[in-house]
């Protein structure tokens, strides 16, 4: 085989729903596999902790539908990784009944299902790190048993291989917990026997679909290809073009370094990679290397910390603004003072976003001092138990619009509310594992499961 | 006397995101090789002046790259707290990176502020 040619249908499965005419346009270029990654670690712990899929059933279920038929139609394996957000053995499963569902409604012909399930239990984990098999990462602490403890969902995160086992198994649809992006459209080609360096740069810049073309577009479709010596990359929306500086540039993307990938087992360096406009709308790209390394896999857990409340409260008064800092520690004390068996960090957590200031860079702000002549205070109070949550987060409220400064002329009250109410937010979780495990089997932690799906008549 | 050129006169795009859940990562990217090149010769963004404009020790700064093939820079810095958790006002991470726009670089390209770069 010349060439391998990889569709990949949208940078987010069920996030927003994909564009139609660019997956089509992409299926009419007789792609060889169609991939999408459905999730991601992006919008914080609660997805993994609670065990939730965010996005909405309806457009996970348009997404899907798309890449099932064309996948049938054309008998053609289709590959979708971090399934239902986190890839949860639930997430995993959960995308599999919307195929179902979808296989009943279409009259679709029988064809061979993987599940690929990779959830752990805190039970391994435990081992791991007695066994001294658990390194932090990027700045995570420690690993310890208390953490471990405090851990609601774990997930290890899958490179090529387990991939490979299902295609060896001979699979026609893969339905993958939570993978490396690359690895969902890398482990095709690397099955095929294409050069696996090659194959992981080409899913690390097809993970995200149309984003690496130009001008920026989410949800359209991107053909990736793949020699014996280059990749290439066509956008299938005919308003967009790739050019080197729009693949190359993507490679820094949610990246902390541009240059250097790293996938179980190995690093892909990236930084000698050579980027050629092949014709007006294509690149093709050369040069990256594979270095092997220890096998780990990257674990990621998260935990409940409390119930949440937030209260909502506006500031016009310039002199309560210019005495901001006093008028904020008098409600901080008057909470501490009025419960002093509550303790702060303990039995719950309290965080002030005071927006027009500094609520989104807190202590990073350069321009604290420039006071504006109306700012928003957002209360957000969180607790295990859930009544002290949401009185914590009222007292608090309650505090800031009677707090006292020196020299304040309003005394009717400090805060003007659109309610007098706390607003149940959601429940708060927190990342309680991102660290690396080693392992002697790239498969330690994956389940294979075949299954048929389809044949069946409504 | 020379005037000073701003990342936000120079640069097509400057953004912040999450790179895993302890980074945030920036991009200061390029339309031109001539701009970039201005920027990344005057040496104006390294460690020492990430940490000092947001007031974070220099060994928080994970990283500062220059990406010639992608005409753009990369700074990678370490978050207060993990991503999502309680207290966190920016789960994305994607509204760090205005204090980057007001970054000069003088338009004969001259370096303003030596700093030794990281890798």
């Amino acid at each position: 085989m010349d060439e391998l040619r990889i569709l990949s249908a949208t940078g987010a499965l069920g996030a927003t729903p994909m564009d139609e005419d660019s997956f089509w346009g992409g299926v009419e270029r007789h792609p060889h596999l169609i991939g999408a990654d459905a999730g991601s670690n992006d919008v914080g712990p609660y997805g993994l902790g609670a065990d939730t899929c965010y996005f909405p059933r309806e457009w996970v279920k348009h997404d899907l539908r798309l890449m099932l038929l064309a996948s049938r139609q054309r008998g053609i394996p289709m590959t979708v990784g971090s399934a239902g957000h986190m890839g949860t053995n639930k997430g995993v499963d959960y995308t599999v009944s919307i195929l179902e569902e979808i296989a009943r409604e279409e009259n679709l012909p029988p064809f061979r299902l993987a599940r690929i399930y990779v959830e752990l239990d805190t039970e391994a984990l435990h081992r791991a790190l007695d066994a001294g098999d658990t390194e932090t990462l990027d700045g995570s602490p420690t690993l310890t048993h208390e953490l471990i403890d405090a851990t609601d969902h774990a997930v290890s995160v899958m490179g090529a291989e387990p991939y490979l086992e299902a295609f060896r198994q001979g699979a026609d649809v893969i339905i993958a917990g939570r993978s490396c992006d690359d690895a969902i459209f890398a482990s095709y080609p690397i099955f095929k026997g294409f050069d696996r360096a090659l194959s992981i740069h080409l899913g690390k810049v097809l993970e995200c679909a149309s984003v690496a073309a130009t001008p920026y577009m989410a949800r359209n479709a991107m053909l990736g290809t793949i020699r014996s010596d280059a990749i290439l990359f066509e956008p299938m929306n005919p308003r967009q073009v790739c050019t080197p500086v729009s693949v190359a540039a993507h490679s820094m993307y949610e990246e902390a370094h541009p240059h250097l990938h790293r996938i179980p087992g190995g690093i892909v360096h990236l930084g000698g990679c050579a980027f050629t406009q092949r014709d007006a709308r294509t690149v093709a790209v050369t040069g990256a290397r594979f270095e092997p390394t220890e096998l780990r896999l990257k674990v990621e857990g998260a935990g409940f910390v409390g119930y949440r409340f937030v209260g909502i409260l506006g500031i016009r008064d310039p002199l309560t603004i210019r005495n901001l800092d006093r008028f904020m520690r008098f409600a901080e004390e008057r909470v501490r003072t009025r419960y002093p068996q509550w303790v702060q960090g303990r039995d719950y957590e309290v965080h002030t976003h005071v927006y027009g200031v500094d609520a989104t860079m807190k202590d990073w702000e350069p321009l604290r001092s420039d006071l504006p002549h109306e700012i928003g205070i957002v209360v957000e109070a969180v607790s295990k138990d859930e009544s002290l949550a949401k009185l914590i987060c009222r007292l608090h409220r309650k505090s800031l619009m009677v707090a006292e400064y020196p020299g304040q002329k309003a005394t009717t009250g400090k805060a003007a509310i659109m309610a007098d109410e706390e607003l149940r937010g959601m429940d708060a979780y927190r990342w309680t594992i991102y660290h690396t495990v080693r392992v002697s089997d790239p498969m330690a932690h994956a389940r294979v499961q075949m299954d048929t799906l389809g044949g069946e008549r409504t | 006397m020379t005037t000073a050129l701003r990342i936000r006169d120079l640069a097509s795009a400057v953004r912040s995101k999450n790179a895993g859940i302890y980074y945030i990562t920036f991009d200061i990217m390029f339309d031109d090789w001539e701009s970039y090149r201005l920027v990344r010769d005057a040496n104006v963004i390294t460690r020492e002046s990430v940490a000092a404009l947001y007031g974070i020790p220099q060994d928080q700064v994970v990283t500062v790259v220059n990406h010639d093939p992608g005409q753009g820079i990369k700074v990678t810095i370490l978050r207060r707290q993990s991503s999502g958790s309680p207290g966190d006002p920016d789960v994305l991470g994607c509204q760090q990176h205005a204090p980057l726009y007001d970054i000069e670089v003088r338009a004969d390209g001259a370096t303003v502020s030596p700093g030794v770069r990281g890798s």
